[in-house]
């Protein structure tokens, strides 16, 4: 049974005084357990909507979502959500950030599982300092650490390290497929960094237009860790681009 | 920077100029103390001026001490109320009415400011009313609240409780008004209950600009305190002035206006102190520098 189950959703929004829009149109997606798979498109095509919809932050206008079957229809803690920027609670320390996640086990169980996840994005040494004293990569580490303290089985990234310098994106894209490697979930990210997506997916859904369609779907099975400038790498990057007619 | 090799050499962290490392976080911070107190000193610098200045104008005859009498004599006489206990009756009354007066109008406008920031139908309903009534000046209310409370403590309260109101209630809703949407989304995403997340995400957010509604509104209540007794009393600094007035006195007047001084400066930095202490947190200019 797929993991994610995505079946004819569409989203229209109305703005105040005006015309309803669609923002996505009949999007039926199914994802297997284990994978990374990455949602590509042009702004506006609706991406970050339809992770905000699986993450049940927001309701699909028709159509539905199942994660391990189960009918979203608000958050759920078997869901990992990273935002595009960390938004860590300020006037809480990095620790305090992460156990909000677990604001419902008892304080006892909570510090050995914060512990345990700081240590795992490298900031086991960081975790009594203020958000404002972290760095923009050590912020994002933090969030993915508040975001994957809970076990979940579906991590989903909304454009994560696209506030990040190139060369700390890199560093947090090796990592994350590190924990990726050792964690066992499955991992749904939107990026519009086409090479981000073909270094890092197993699969690549590419959106495009207003609403937003699924137009491509494609399978990578290039070994790990990927050389970015191999041939079927960019074969395959320069294909997407074509999809999303930027040339 | 010894804290990175305790990190896996593979996942170098990447700390900006600001980035603390442990050490810097976890010792004491050491020199505070010294520092508090060199801010101290440096800022007694210009009232220890002003007094020898004054002290010399009035001793080489600039001044005429039946106008301007000299810091000493102004020491004088205010020790000589002191030691009979009449000085602290009038320091008490006061302070009693900015106190109680304080209380009533931070109470009334942390409970409204609360009510108009959180609820968009309270706002709509009672918000441009208390907008217009902030446009009264408040010393116009004074016939009317002797009018209805009388000339004694009750009328004094109030007009103090007036002035106090108002920047707490308007700094408090627009300081929950601002609060940033998406650290409340971060709570929704964790499936906070409603009470964690007035208490963790949306109450720290507005603290900032409760505080500095908090100061202001103090700073007025040591305002309003002296129209209050300025109407009408017989116990308080502002009337310890009057008294001075009538009785030829100005050393009183001055020793009550230093006195005042002191007290609205005191009380503040106890609440400037208190929104520090809840403010840790901030990436100021103002925090960096304290």
């Amino acid at each position: 049974m797929a993991l994610l189950e995505i079946t004819g959703v569409s989203k229209s929004y109305a703005p105040a005084g005006g015309k309803s829009q669609l923002a996505l149109e009949a999007i039926d997606l199914a994802v297997e357990p284990g994978g990374i798979v990455s949602l590509v498109g042009t702004s506006g095509c609706g991406k970050s909507t339809l992770l905000r919809i699986v993450a049940g932050l927001e309701k699909p206008s028709t159509g539905a979502v199942r994660v391990a079957g189960v009918e979203v229809a608000a958050p759920s803690r078997d869901v990992g959500l990273v935002f595009q920027e960390p938004r860590l609670l300020p006037w809480m320390s990095v620790r305090q950030n992460v156990r909000l996640a677990l604001h419902d086990l008892p304080r006892g169980e909570q510090d050995p599982l914060i512990d345990a996840v700081l240590e795992k994005v490298g900031l086991g040494h960081f975790a009594d300092v203020w958000p404002h004293q972290l760095s923009g990569g050590m912020a994002q580490r933090a969030a993915i650490a508040r975001a994957l303290v809970r076990r979940p089985n579906l991590l989903l990234l909304d454009e994560p390290f696209s506030a990040l310098d190139s060369f700390t994106r890199q560093q947090l894209q090796e990592h994350l497929i590190q924990l990726w490697h050792d964690g066992g979930f499955t991992m749904v990210f939107v990026t519009h960094d086409i090479e981000e997506a073909v270094a890092l997916s197993d699969r690549i859904i590419v959106l495009r237009g207003q609403p937003g369609r699924v137009v491509g779907d494609h399978s990578i099975e290039l070994p790990r860790p990927r050389g970015r400038s191999s041939q079927p790498f960019l074969a395959l990057k320069d294909q997407i681009i074509g999809q999303l007619r930027l040339v | 920077m010894g804290y990175q090799t305790a990190l896996r050499p593979d996942l170098p962290v990447e700390p900006n100029s600001r980035a603390a490392t442990p050490d810097a976080v976890a010792s004491p911070r050491a020199g505070t103390g010294r520092r508090w107190l060199t801010g101290v000193s440096l800022g007694l610098l210009l009232p220890l001026a002003i007094v020898i200045l004054w002290q010399v104008a009035v001793e080489a005859g600039w001044m005429r001490p039946n106008q301007l009498p000299s810091p000493t004599a102004v020491f004088t006489e205010m020790w000589d109320l002191a030691r009979t206990g009449e000085l602290w009756q009038h320091f008490a009354a006061t302070g009693q009415r900015v106190l109680w007066g304080f209380l009533a109008g931070a109470g009334a406008a942390t409970l409204f400011g609360a009510l108009t920031g959180y609820s968009r139908l309270a706002r709509q309903i009672l918000d441009p009313t208390f907008q217009a009534l902030k446009a009264v000046p408040s010393l116009a209310w004074v016939p009317l609240f002797i009018l209805w409370f009388g000339i004694f403590e009750a009328s004094k309260i109030t007009l103090i409780a007036v002035g106090v109101f108002f920047p707490i209630y308007l700094n408090l809703m627009v300081g929950i008004l601002s609060t940033d949407r998406k650290l409340v989304e971060v709570g929704h995403v964790y499936g906070l209950p409603r009470r964690q997340l007035v208490w963790r995400v949306l109450l720290p957010g507005t603290l900032p600009s409760y505080f500095a509604g908090l100061r202001s509104g103090l700073a007025l209540g040591w305002m309003f305190v002296i129209a209050a007794e300025l109407m009408g009393a017989s116990k308080g600094l502002g009337f310890l002035m009057l008294d001075g007035q009538m009785t030829g006195r100005p050393q009183v007047i001055i020793g009550s206006l230093v006195l005042f001084a002191l007290v609205g400066k005191a009380t503040d930095a106890i609440l400037a102190w208190g929104a520090r202490r809840a403010l840790r947190w901030q990436d100021s200019y103002g925090a960096m520098r304290a």
